[in-house]
């Protein structure tokens, strides 16, 4: 017997992607019109891919696919993950505020904590020398300005 | 010949031979650092040449711009996220031989391709600098549609085993470069009203976001594979008759990264991906690659040093430079008093002359550089993921800023990586998106241009045989894969 249905999560990616391309269809509606008769304009790329992409999004809605999930969810790594996203984010906005040098050791720390790691020692050091290295090498070495 | 000699003198006295191997050193790290990249790399040395001669600086930038290339495989094949875009097609073999435990085969296999690819076209640059130079200048809005669109046709192979969402995944790449102002009427197009978008998206923090983001990622969310459990990680470099045996794929990658790299605009991630997608399509088991072939390292990365050489063919010969580390070296020419152009071959010849000597001295150097980083190389790859990819992470955020100083483009890089995720998970392949991103300008530009050109005319593709050719290569390589398949179902049932 087939294990192959329609299944609720092809629905939603289908319903984000068509949701997608109406709305590149409704911005594209005030790019300005051709500057020559019968010469694409700015609109003209984006409402082809637009409307692939929602031919391609009704396909995917309608289809059927194999009972199992195209790859297993995070399951209990989601919070970590919610965590390393919200971590990441969080030296984006303090690191223009604090600098690199305070900002890069605890994202480093707190990716690794998240990854596994638990080694005190490690957590400690690696950051660190990383914070250390990075300054050397691009502000120190390369003269790059860094934040 | 006697002028060469007088060349390679000039490239073998010491001040010059010592900008070289710094341009080595240099080029192997702006390349291995995912952010950075040769165009940054020549950018960030450019106020050191001020204060060199003529030669040893124009020696130095070469050396830089010819290693960086080299280097973008390192992190392409070590940690699977390219160092520079044009590593991106390693990535498909390189980190699959890792995983496999073949690191030191495959960087062996990546140094080999780019040393011979990048002799190789320095050897085009010498022997072709006249003639290609002005057949690469008959490229015009429709030969570049043709190009891209025969790029946009590798998606076909790089669709994995559900092509609705390879599609689905190139389609979002040509939207996230639609993203900006519009090359041809500055009209913002899907900026949301705001100024942080008008600049575009970014193809780095894409790059960073799906390979060094999305990775770790994975790794947090406990789903990365862990190589050092892969164990059996050998440094051992491959035996010189084995690297030998790969001479087909080489020859074909440093063609295909010759002619490309000569057509101002095109580029080595372009000639890259198309070196593998052909290596790919003339090979009896396509089916290998993207999971460790050999051959799928060899091609691109030898296209990709082959185009360091064709690069310069118009730089040198038109002023034209090829690619955008190209410009930058236009700049260095530039401040250094040496006017490119149709004269320079009889007013500086001794400087033209050791530029190519200082080509090959250079693979030299980047073969020396190379091969000595290869054990650390290995040893960078054995640590565990949960302490690698935070580094990465880091380096890959410092990498999206420093490009154009710009804090917006770490943050599309999260925003990549996020998307790069969710993708995956959802069996996504990550490099049609990508590909979109990188030939979505070339192909709506060119259309428009070339429409624009023949007042709506479409006949003026088929009136181009350049254009004509492309066109037609694109088709077949659409179609190839569906009929493979079709031929290969046919033998199993008959």
């Amino acid at each position: 017997m087939s294990d192959r249905r329609r299944r609720p999560v092809s629905f939603v990616e289908a319903g984000l992607l068509a949701l997608v391309g109406a709305g590149v269809l409704v911005d594209a509606r005030g790019y300005p019109a051709p500057l020559i008769e019968g010469v694409p304009g700015a609109a003209f790329f984006p409402g082809l891919v637009a409307v692939f992409l929602t031919v391609c999004a009704a396909v995917l809605a309608l289809r059927t696919e194999p009972g199992a999930p195209a790859a297993s969810g995070p399951g209990g790594g989601a919070l970590r993950l919610l965590g390393a996203v919200l971590w990441i984010a969080g030296f984006l906005v303090v690191l223009p505020l604090i600098g690199h040098l305070a900002a890069l050791p605890p994202l480093v720390l707190g990716l690794m904590w998240l990854s596994g790691e638990r080694s005190p020692w490690i957590l400690a050091a690696v950051p660190l020398a990383f914070g250390g290295f990075v300054h050397l090498l691009f502000a120190v070495t390369l003269g790059v300005p860094l934040p | 010949m006697t002028e060469f000699g007088q060349g390679l003198a000039t490239a073998l006295q010491p001040a010059n031979l010592a900008a070289l191997l710094g341009g080595s050193v240099l080029g192997v790290f702006a390349g291995a650092v995912p952010g950075l990249s040769s165009t940054v790399g020549l950018a960030l040395v450019l106020p050191v040449t001020f204060a060199l001669e003529p030669t040893p600086a124009l020696l130095m930038m070469i050396s830089i711009y010819m290693a960086a290339e080299y280097g973008g495989s390192i992190t392409a094949i070590a940690i699977g996220v390219p160092g520079s875009s044009p590593a991106l097609a390693t990535t498909f073999d390189g980190y699959a031989m890792t995983r496999r435990g073949e690191a030191g085969r495959a960087f062996g296999i990546s140094l080999f391709a780019s040393m011979s690819g990048g002799i190789l076209g320095t050897l085009l640059l010498v022997a072709a600098l006249g003639p290609l130079s002005r057949a690469a200048i008959a490229f015009g809005p429709p030969e570049y549609f043709g190009l891209g669109v025969f790029g946009l046709a590798i998606v076909a192979n790089l669709v994995g085993s559900d092509p609705l969402k390879g599609i689905i995944s190139a389609l979002l790449g040509l939207l996230a470069f639609i993203v900006g102002l519009d090359v041809l009427t500055g009209a913002p197009r899907l900026t949301l009203g705001t100024t942080v978008l008008m600049d575009g998206l970014g193809l780095v923090p894409m790059l960073i976001g799906f390979f060094a983001i999305a990775e770790a990622l994975n790794g947090v969310a406990g789903r990365r594979e862990n190589v050092e459990g892969a164990a059996g990680m050998r440094g051992a470099l491959p035996a010189f008759r084995a690297l030998f045996r790969l001479w087909r794929p080489i020859l074909r990658g440093s063609a295909i990264g010759g002619v490309i790299g000569a057509i101002p605009g095109a580029g080595a991630t372009i000639a890259s991906i198309v070196a593998w997608n052909e290596e790919r399509r003339v090979s009896r088991t396509p089916e290998r690659f993207g999971s460790g072939e050999p051959a799928g390292i060899a091609a691109p990365e030898a296209a990709n040093n082959a185009c360091v050489g064709a690069a310069m063919i118009p730089l040198l010969a038109l002023g034209i430079p090829g690619s955008a580390s190209a410009a930058v070296l236009l700049g260095g020419l530039t401040v250094q008093g040496v006017a490119p152009g149709p004269l320079l071959m009889t007013e500086q010849a001794s400087l033209v002359y050791a530029l190519y000597a200082g080509f090959i001295v250079a693979v030299v150097f980047m073969l020396g550089v190379g091969r000595l980083g290869i054990p650390l190389w290995v040893r960078v790859v054995s640590l565990p993921p949960r302490i690698l990819m935070p580094l990465v992470v880091g380096v890959s955020l410092i990498g999206a800023f420093v490009l154009r100083g710009n804090l917006a483009d770490a943050w599309f890089a999260l925003f990549f990586g996020l998307a790069g995720f969710l993708m995956l998970r959802r069996g996504y392949p990550l490099a049609p998106a990508v590909l979109g991103l990188i030939l979505g300008p070339m192909v709506e530009t060119n259309y428009r241009r070339a429409l624009a050109l023949s007042s709506g005319s479409h006949t003026v593709f088929l009136e181009s045989p350049i254009a004509l050719v492309l066109l037609l290569l694109a088709a077949a390589s659409f179609a190839a894969p569906a009929l493979r398949s079709r031929l290969r179902s046919g033998r199993a049932t008959g």
